[in-house]
């Protein structure tokens, strides 16, 4: 078997962890104002919901080693519904993109840098991910694996931290204070906001050379990413509440602020947006990453340093022309409760159906 | 050639990206805000800010030749707090900066009308740090940030801040800072408190007339300093927004023992006779924990105390009857802490629901996560009446830990 161009286990585990990582580590407030203090278990259950869609890829996968879904969809479905299928997948990966890159921005603009144009914080992030994006999956998966361990040391590191003296238990128990239909609605959006993952496993299942033996290698990403995330919120909700946690903006970093020991640590928010640093790096190669593959299959050529470029540029000129971290915010929360999940579902649905035709042009074999 | 012209375009464009010029903001021209006052002008309903802030490069030479360091002194008026922070940067060449905040002072009016807002703004505002502690003046919050004691070398927020800190070895009071009381404010079922500080100045005011600026939008006051110096002496109590009451000394010690807030004071403890220098059993406290427990008894909520202190025995009384300080002896000396801190516990209480009914200590809290359903449907909308008619058992256990260097009573010859 020809590994060139494929990633290891290692890597496929790390992209796995580090795709789940989008947009959730900013919207998750949104999701505490619904749920409340059992959002932390939401999370959890949200994350993990993924993980069946996960498998499903894979699973078509299999069915064209070497293939991405698209690819996939192509054989099975032709050409028109796939360019179709590209075009939203476009569309859709360029409108998350656009979200994650304003949140951070917004962020690091309001802490940090708060006379740098927000175009230039972008620019800055969009130039370096293409560069990496352009090396191709197997060597951005190895920054991942790094970026990876790395953001999550940091989390820890700095909120762990907060254990010393910002901690309430009081704050987090009892933990199921909710109806029913709100731990369910808040289980949807995590979970639909989590899909993000699920997008780009689309892409990365072509990358992979035995989809089965990569079962067990993605189920570990899903499932350390949903218990990171968990166990960030409820430290989270432990430092400052429920109450005061739905209401703020950007995310891990106003709750790293209040985390005091003696009189000379006071706050450490650098330690937290280093992991968002960390973070958007990673998502937004993706990002731009996906936007280039899909791009690539839509107009069959096999590298084109423009329709790189093209794909960097859309996603920052969107970005710029939002330049917005409210409405970054909330169009996420829209992605995430009405959008990315059903359009994934509708995918996979096509993905099989394609399967079966294959099989059936095939009379029940798939070659 | 091609890669060689990218390459160098990248490292030019690199090169604009991260000088980070944009943001560069020298040292110098930063006016560090070490205390923020607010205050509300009664008559006119405008908020009055006093910003005291560092100034190391000036001192002052004192009557005694001892030089230190001042503090100066803003205070604006506007309609909004934010307002008048902007007509204090007008008459300021410096840009006020104000990640070094200590403490926020709030006046006694402006507590009982516009902290919350107040509070929100500094909790949305970045540069802002909401580690910063709380206090409550008695009188005006200007009194307090104009007052200096001429001994002390630091500014009077760090002053403040200090004095807050150790206030909890004092039992006067314990450090709330901004996002505390934020957090109070937001929680159903506790009330916020905050640290009283009150002004005793030695000095009349030295405020010259002619330094009052006759600008259109308002005056703006540079205040000279008063000597005299600031307290800690007791706790502010809020019923949500507004400020309803103040806690005494030994109110305030309750409260502490009851929200766990490692109060340390030293405790007193009288016998029998009358002479108080020689009778008096003296403990100083090194741990404090209690328990707040919820029942429904009756269908009705029944609240218990239960707190656990251990303290070191630091002096002994003349009159008790023993040479040695032996079990018996110490149960005795403990019995009579118990008692002591039962007592205060007790005078907080009934402050809190008595006289000010506001919950302060959060049973209402703890009622929602022993029984959160019974909460949101019966209790939540009318604590405020339910809790004044509870009934509030209180038990306190002290253990003396050692008796210092002695096992013996002092007997001089």
């Amino acid at each position: 078997m020809d590994n060139e161009g494929k990633i290891t286990h290692g890597q496929a585990a790390f992209l796995s962890y580090a795709s789940a990582a989008g947009n959730i580590v900013f919207t998750f407030t949104f999701a505490t104002s619904i749920i409340g203090r059992a959002f932390w278990v939401a999370v959890l259950i949200g994350a993990l919901m993924n993980i069946p869609f996960a498998l499903w890829i894979l699973y078509l996968g299999k069915s064209q080693q070497g293939g991405t879904i698209f690819d996939i969809l192509e054989t099975g479905l032709g050409k028109v519904v796939c360019k179709i299928i590209i075009v939203m997948y476009l569309l859709l990966n360029i409108a998350i993109a656009v979200c994650m890159l304003n949140m951070f921005s917004g962020m690091i603009k309001l802490y940090f840098l708060q006379f740098t144009p927000t175009f230039a914080i972008m620019l800055f992030i969009v130039l370096i991910c293409t560069i990496f994006a352009n090396s191709g999956i197997q060597n951005f998966a190895r920054l991942v694996e790094i970026l990876g361990l790395l953001f999550t040391v940091n989390y820890f590191f700095g909120f762990f931290l907060s254990f010393f003296k910002t901690f309430k238990m009081e704050y987090v128990v009892p933990v199921f204070d909710t109806s029913s239909i709100q731990f369910a609605k808040g289980i949807m959006i995590s979970a639909g906001t989590c899909g993000e993952s699920l997008m780009f496993l689309m892409l990365m299942v072509g990358s992979i050379s035995h989809t089965k033996k990569h079962y067990w290698s993605v189920i570990k990403g899903l499932v350390s990413w949903s218990l990171v995330l968990a166990f960030a919120i409820l430290i989270m909700e432990g430092d400052i509440g429920q109450e005061l946690l739905s209401a703020i903006a950007q995310a891990g970093v106003p709750v790293a602020r209040v985390i005091q020991i003696g009189d000379f640590v006071r706050g450490l928010e650098i330690l937290v947006l280093l992991t968002y640093q960390y973070i958007i790096i990673e998502k937004t190669i993706m990002y731009i990453y996906s936007s280039y593959e899909s791009l690539k299959k839509l107009f069959h050529v096999k590298k084109s340093i423009w329709l790189l470029i093209l794909s960097a540029l859309s996603i920052f000129a969107a970005s710029v022309f939002v330049n917005s971290y409210n409405t970054g915010y909330f169009f996420s929360v829209f992605l995430g409760s009405y959008v990315i999940l059903p359009f994934v579902t509708l995918v996979l649905m096509l993905a099989s159906f394609s399967v079966m035709i294959k099989k059936k042009k095939n009379g029940g074999q798939l070659k | 050639m091609k890669k060689r012209t990218a390459l160098i375009f990248l490292l030019i464009l690199s090169l604009l990206l991260l000088t980070g010029c944009w943001d560069y903001t020298d040292y110098d021209d930063l006016a560090l805000i070490s205390a923020i006052g607010i205050d509300l002008d009664k008559n006119t309903n405008e908020v009055i800010v006093t910003l005291q802030n560092y100034v190391p490069s000036t001192v002052s030479q004192q009557s005694s030749g001892k030089s230190i360091p001042i503090s100066g002194a803003v205070k604006a008026k506007g309609a909004t707090f934010t307002e008048a922070l902007s007509k204090i940067q007008q008459a300021r060449r410096k840009k006020l900066f104000y990640a070094y905040l200590n403490v926020v002072v709030v006046g006694k009016n402006a507590s009982r009308k516009i902290i919350t807002d107040t509070l929100r703004y500094f909790e949305r505002s970045p540069n802002i740090r909401t580690t910063a502690y709380v206090a409550i003046a008695k009188g005006t919050a200007e009194d307090v940030l104009t007052t200096m004691d001429p001994n002390v070398s630091v500014t009077i927020g760090q002053d403040i801040h200090g004095m807050i800190d150790q206030s909890p070895a004092a039992g006067s009071a314990f450090p709330v800072s901004i996002e505390d009381f934020n957090e109070k404010l937001a929680i159903s079922g506790i009330e916020p408190v905050a640290p009283l500080v009150t002004v005793k100045q030695t000095s009349k005011s030295k405020t010259d007339k002619s330094s009052e600026s006759t600008e259109d939008d308002g005056p703006i006051k540079f205040s000279k300093l008063k000597e005299g110096y600031q307290k800690i002496n007791g706790m502010a109590a809020f019923k949500g927004e507004n400020l309803v009451g103040w806690l005494n000394v030994k109110e305030s010690t309750g409260l502490g023992w009851i929200l766990n807030k490692e109060m340390s004071p030293y405790e007193e403890v009288k016998t029998f006779s009358k002479n108080r220098i020689q009778n008096t059993i003296a403990f100083s406290v090194s741990k404090s924990k209690s328990n707040i427990k919820v029942e429904l008894v009756n269908n009705k909520p029944v609240i218990t105390v239960d707190t656990h202190i251990e303290a070191n025995l630091r002096k002994f009384a003349r009159d008790m009857k023993v040479d040695y300080l032996t079990p018996d002896a110490l149960t005795s000396a403990e019995n009579g802490l118990a008692d002591k801190v039962k007592s205060e516990i007790k005078a907080a209480i009934k402050k809190g629901q008595k006289n000010l009914k506001t919950d302060i200590f959060g049973f209402g809290f703890a009622f929602y996560r022993k029984y959160p359903s019974l909460w949101h449907s019966q209790y939540e909308k009318k604590w405020e009446d339910t809790f004044a008619d509870i009934q509030i058992n209180v038990n306190v256990e002290a253990k003396i830990i050692n008796t210092g260097d002695s096992v013996k009573k002092f007997v001089p010859k």
